[in-house]
């Protein structure tokens, strides 16, 4: 008698899925959980006819590859122990507290985009509409959104800033005040009087 | 509390124990996961989605409460070995004295049988049964 094995269609299906959804944990954790699941369902399989109703058997008591990974995903160890408690079909939300995987979307790649060629490309418009693609998104954190806005406004009002100090320096020079590029000190123009004298050569 | 409150709890129950469980699998031997899922799985209710072991116990390897092993079988592919360490032994004894003291104070307020018979709901203290304590401590080494 034959024995299911990886190579049945519905199995090697869930294995696919697996390794898809499992692309969100860290390579070492991936590759750990996959080899687990496939030596669990070498062993699983051994003990069952070669039939479509058995094999799927086999799957069901698996649970979904999601809940899976969901439990392998989960920060931790309470929460890797509530995803192995709960009902597999209509996989309960993340415990309190779980962040999204830190992965980023086109969504995130275009805001950043937006953001610094988005400068250049399109002035003003385009940093704004990276700030507001920016706080749209899920994969950031509010406290990086915050400091994404306030670096993207500040860079105007640093331009805003240099204007008034450039005009402030030019026309500080209309009052009589003669800044001296040189030494970089400002001082009143020396008057003959008080203009240090040089040693008198000794008369011979 | 709602009427399905009571419901709720269990998966708490067993998302608090079955960490500990596993561990106590291991206590005797070494064995590889399809065996302690077939174990877990005879328990009823203790375990609805079997692959979840597997983080689980990647989790314990990582906590260093267990080691692992690849052994080659006869007949097949290798197979991971999981085995109690030390901390995870000592781990294992600690909750094993804490559920032990949480059950029975529960059971008795709860005034279910096999606590000493004596509800202790009105108040008077049921005596600890022996031969009731022993079988309930057999029933968890049976695990």
């Amino acid at each position: 008698m034959t024995v299911p094995d990886l190579d049945h269609p519905a199995v090697a299906g869930y294995v696919h899925r697996l390794t898809a959804a499992a692309a969100t944990l860290p390579p070492g954790h991936r590759d750990e959980l996959v080899a687990d699941i496939r030596a669990h369902l070498e062993d699983a399989l051994a003990g069952v006819p070669d039939q479509e109703g058995a094999v799927l058997e086999v799957l069901d008591r698996l649970g979904t590859p999601e809940d899976i990974v969901a439990a392998a995903d989960l920060p931790d160890e309470r929460g890797a122990r509530a995803a192995a408690m709960s009902p597999p079909a209509g996989s309960p939300p993340p415990p309190a507290g779980a962040a999204p995987p830190p992965t980023w979307t086109a969504l995130e790649v275009i805001a950043v985009l937006a953001l610094t060629a988005g400068t250049f490309v399109l002035p003003v418009v385009g940093p704004l509409i990276g700030l507001v693609l920016a706080w749209t998104s899920t994969r950031w954190h509010t406290r990086d959104k915050a400091i994404a806005t306030v670096l993207t406004l500040l860079q105007p009002m640093l331009l805003v800033l240099a204007l008034l100090a450039g005009l402030a320096l030019a026309g500080g020079s209309a009052s009589g005040v003669v800044p001296v590029p040189a030494t970089g000190v400002v001082s009143p123009v020396p008057s003959p009087t008080s203009a240090p004298r040089l040693p008198t050569p000794p008369s011979p | 509390m709602e009427l399905g409150g009571a419901r709720q709890v269990l998966p708490q129950l067993r998302r608090g124990t079955l960490e500990y469980c596993v561990l106590a699998l291991l206590r005797d031997r070494p064995r590889y996961g399809f065996d302690l899922v077939r174990a877990l799985a005879a328990e009823d209710g203790l375990l609805t989605s079997e692959g979840t072991i597997y983080p689980l116990l990647s989790r314990l390897r990582r906590d260093g409460l267990v080691t692992t092993t690849w052994q080659e079988s006869d007949a097949g592919p290798p197979r991971r070995y999981y085995a109690l360490t030390a901390d995870g032994r000592s781990a294992l004894e600690r909750f094993a004295a804490d559920w032990q003291r949480f059950r029975d104070g529960v059971d008795r307020v709860l005034g279910l049988p096999g606590t000493g018979g004596r509800r202790a709901v009105d108040g008077r203290q049921g005596g600890a049964d022996a031969g009731d304590a022993a079988a309930g401590s057999r029933r968890e080494e049976g695990l």
